[in-house]
C-alpha cells in the first residue's frame, strides 16, 4: 500500500468521468499542437523566403497573365540580375485526386535563382539538355515511385491535348530543398516545352494563353535595395498593357496564406479556445473530485497526515489525468505529422511540428493539470478536519 | 479513586471552546478540568451539543481550545504547530468514528495500513502490523474486502483495527456503536474493553447508549459544556 495507490484507486472511482477527461485532454492538446503547427508551417515558408528575390505579377490578379515581352524589359531595370517565367500547368498524374504543383520555368535561370535546391550535377546537365525533361522534388518522386529516366505522362486541366491525352515528360533530375519556402513536392519543366504545347494547341484551334506568363520571379543584384527595384518595375509598367504588382518573395508567399482569409488567426483562436475549454473542464472535474474527497481528506488528517498531503493527492490526480493525457495528445500530434503532411500536401506541403511547439504543448498540458487541480487542492488543504467529519457523518 | 493504573496520561485545565454559529458565539466547553489516567476507559455522556465530541477532538488534537491547556504525556499540545500536531496525533491517538470513516477505495487491510505509512516501518512490517490489528478485531479473514463488502459492525471493527495499528497512547471513540445493531454494538464494545484490559490502552468514548457506558470504568456526564457528574461503573 502506498499513497500513490490511493491516488490511482481514486482515479478509478468514476471510470467514465476519468476516461472522458483523459480523452478530452488528449484531443485538446492534439488539436492545439496541430493547429499551432499549421500556423507555424505557413509562417515558416514566408520567413524562409529570400529577400533578394522578388515576384512580378499582374496588378489585376494572379490569374491574369503578362506578356512574355516583359522579360527583356524587367531585365533592363537597374538592379535586376535575372528573371524567370513561372507558369502554372494545372496537371495531374493518373488520378486527379493526387494533386501536386507543376510549373513551367526557365530551368537554367530557376536553379540559379534557388541555390537552396540541391541537384546532382550530372542530373542537372541531363535536365538542361532534354526539352521534355523535368525536375521533381524528392518527396514527389518517392510518392509516385519515379526514378531518373522515367517517362511521366501528365494530364493538364488547362493545356488539354486531344481530349485527355497526356503530355509526356522525362524525369531528368530530383531536387532536395534545404529551406521550407520550397517544398519537395513540386515539378518544374522547361518553359520552352510549354511554349511548344501552346503552339500545338493553337494549331488545333485551342487558345491556351499564347506566350503569356503568370509570374516573373526576379533576382536582385547584390548591393541593390529590393524596394527600389520593385518600385522601378511597377513604375515601368504603370501604363500597361498589364500593370504589375511586384513584391518580395516573402510577401508573395504570404498572399497565399491570406487567400485563405484570415485563416492563421482563426486557427490560432480555435487553438486558444480549445485550451480554455479543457481548462474549465478540468476545473469543473477537479472541483467535483475535490468535493468528493473532502471526507477522505478529513480522515487522512485525523490519522495524522499533514494538511498539505490531502491537497497534494488531488493535485496528483489532476496531473495524472490532464497532464499525462495532454502530453500524450501533444506527442500524438507530433507523431502524426507525416500523416498530416501527406493529407494536407495541397495547402501545407511542408507541414511540420516544431520542437518549441511540441514543448509548449507539453508545458501547457502540465500547467493545465496543475492549475486546474490547484484550487480544489488548496480547499482540501485548508479544510477543518472536525467540520468535514461532522458534516459527512 | 483510580480507574486507570494511577499515572496521569492527559490533563485538561480551564478548557474553553467557543463556536461561532449564525453570528452568535456558542460556548461548547466552559473552563473544563479533566484528568485521564493511563489504562482508563472513560465514557462521556450528555445531551447533544453538551461538548462530548469537542472533548475528544481537543484531546486528540483535531481541534484547539480558545482558552486553557491540554497536556498529554508531558506535551502541551495546544502550543504545537499544525504539522507538529499532525505528527503527534499519528504517534499518540487512534480515532474511531460513528460513521466508520473508512476510505472506500481501499481494502480493509489497506485502510488499517494507512496510518502506518507515517511510521518508518518497512512495507512487510506495515502489512504484518495491519494483519495483527485485524486479527485482534477478528477480521483477518476479511482483510481483502472493501468497506462496501462489509457489514456496519465489521466496518467499525476495521476502523478500530486502524485506530490501534500504530499502537497509540489513546483510542478516542466518538459514538462507536451509534450506527450499529445491538449484536454488532456488543462486539465493538467487547473489543474496546479488551483493548483496555488486555492491551493496556486508554480509551475515551462518547456515547448515548447506557449499555455502552456500562462497559467503561468511569462515566462523565456533561451539561452545556460543564462536567456535572463523575462516577465509576461496574467496569471499574
Amino acid at each position: 500500500m502506498s499513497l500513490v495507490r490511493l491516488v490511482h484507486r481514486n482515479l478509478w472511482r468514476h471510470p467514465v468521468r476519468t476516461a472522458l477527461t483523459f480523452g478530452f485532454s488528449v484531443l485538446a492538446l492534439f488539436l492545439f499542437v496541430f493547429l499551432v503547427s499549421a500556423v507555424t508551417t505557413l509562417d515558416a515558408a514566408t520567413k524562409a523566403a529570400a529577400s533578394h528575390r522578388i515576384a512580378v505579377q499582374s496588378a489585376a490578379s494572379l490569374y491574369v497573365y503578362m506578356p512574355e515581352s516583359y522579360r527583356s524589359k524587367i531585365e533592363q531595370v537597374p538592379g535586376v540580375e535575372s528573371t524567370c517565367p513561372w507558369v502554372w500547368f494545372g496537371g495531374y498524374y493518373k488520378d486527379p485526386a493526387d494533386f501536386f504543383a507543376q510549373f513551367a520555368v526557365d530551368l537554367r535561370v530557376h536553379v540559379d535563382q534557388y541555390p537552396e535546391l540541391s541537384i546532382d550535377e550530372g542530373q542537372r546537365k541531363e535536365l538542361f539538355a532534354d526539352r521534355q525533361g523535368c525536375l521533381v522534388g524528392a518527396e514527389l518522386a518517392d510518392k509516385f515511385g519515379w526514378k531518373v529516366g522515367d517517362r511521366v505522362p501528365i494530364l493538364s486541366n488547362i493545356y488539354t491535348v486531344e481530349r485527355g491525352r497526356a503530355w509526356e515528360f522525362t524525369v531528368r533530375a530530383v531536387y532536395r530543398s534545404s529551406k521550407p519556402n520550397i517544398d519537395e513536392k513540386t515539378m518544374f519543366f522547361h518553359w520552352d516545352y510549354l511554349k511548344e504545347m501552346r503552339k500545338a494547341l493553337k494549331a488545333q484551334g485551342f487558345d491556351a494563353g499564347g506566350q503569356d506568363v503568370g509570374v516573373w520571379m526576379t533576382r536582385v543584384k547584390e548591393g541593390y535595395a529590393p524596394e527600389a527595384v520593385i518600385a522601378a518595375i511597377d513604375a515601368m509598367f504603370e501604363a500597361g498593357p498589364q500593370r504589375t504588382r511586384t513584391q518580395t518573395e516573402a510577401a508573395f508567399q504570404a498572399q497565399f496564406a491570406s487567400m485563405l482569409g484570415n485563416l492563421p488567426t482563426f486557427i490560432a483562436w480555435i487553438g486558444g479556445a480549445v485550451l480554455f475549454a479543457i481548462f474549465f473542464s478540468v476545473l469543473n472535474t477537479a472541483g467535483m473530485a475535490g468535493r468528493e474527497r473532502s471526507k477522505d481528506a478529513g480522515i487522512l488528517k485525523a490519522l495524522g497526515f499533514r494538511d498539505r498531503l490531502a491537497g497534494s493527492m488531488l493535485l496528483l490526480e489532476s496531473m495524472a489525468v490532464v497532464g499525462v493525457g495532454g502530453v500524450l495528445g501533444a506527442l500524438l500530434a507530433w507523431a502524426a505529422s507525416p500523416f498530416f503532411r501527406a493529407k494536407f500536401a495541397q495547402f501545407m506541403p511542408n507541414y511540420f511540428v516544431a520542437v518549441p511547439t511540441l514543448l509548449t504543448g507539453i508545458g501547457i498540458a502540465l500547467f493545465i493539470g496543475f492549475a486546474g487541480g490547484l484550487l480544489p487542492a488548496l480547499r482540501l488543504t485548508r479544510l477543518r478536519t472536525v467540520e468535514v467529519l461532522r458534516q459527512e457523518a | 479513586m483510580a480507574t486507570g493504573d494511577g499515572t496521569l496520561l492527559a490533563r485538561m485545565r480551564g478548557v474553553t471552546r467557543v463556536y461561532r454559529r449564525g453570528g452568535q458565539d456558542l460556548r461548547v466547553l466552559d473552563g473544563l478540568d479533566l484528568d485521564v489516567e493511563r489504562g482508563d476507559f472513560l465514557a462521556l455522556m450528555g445531551p447533544s451539543g453538551s461538548g462530548k465530541s469537542t472533548i475528544l477532538n481537543l484531546l486528540g488534537g483535531l481541534d484547539r481550545p480558545d482558552a486553557g491547556t491540554i497536556d498529554v504525556e508531558g506535551t502541551e499540545i495546544t502550543g504545537l504547530s499544525s504539522d507538529a500536531l499532525a505528527a503527534w496525533r499519528a504517534r499518540h491517538v487512534g480515532f474511531v468514528f460513528q460513521a466508520f470513516n473508512l476510505i472506500p477505495v481501499l481494502t480493509a487491510l489497506e485502510n488499517v495500513e494507512l496510518p502506518l505509512l507515517l511510521t518508518p516501518l518497512s512495507r512487510a512490517k506495515r502489512r504484518e502490523h495491519a494483519q495483527y490489528a485485524l486479527e485482534i478485531v477478528g477480521l483477518k479473514d476479511r482483510m481483502d474486502h472493501r468497506p462496501k463488502q462489509l457489514s456496519g459492525g465489521q466496518e467499525q471493527r476495521v476502523a478500530i483495527a486502524r485506530a490501534i495499528a500504530t499502537d497509540p497512547t489513546m483510542v478516542l471513540a466518538d459514538e462507536p456503536t451509534g450506527d450499529l445493531d445491538r449484536a454488532s454494538a456488543d462486539a465493538v464494545l467487547d473489543i474496546l474493553t479488551r483493548l483496555v484490559s488486555e492491551h493496556g490502552k486508554t480509551v475515551a468514548m462518547v456515547t448515548h447508549d447506557p449499555a455502552a457506558a456500562k462497559c467503561a470504568k468511569r462515566l462523565l456526564h456533561l451539561e452545556k459544556g460543564v462536567l456535572v457528574e463523575q462516577g465509576t461503573t461496574h467496569g471499574a
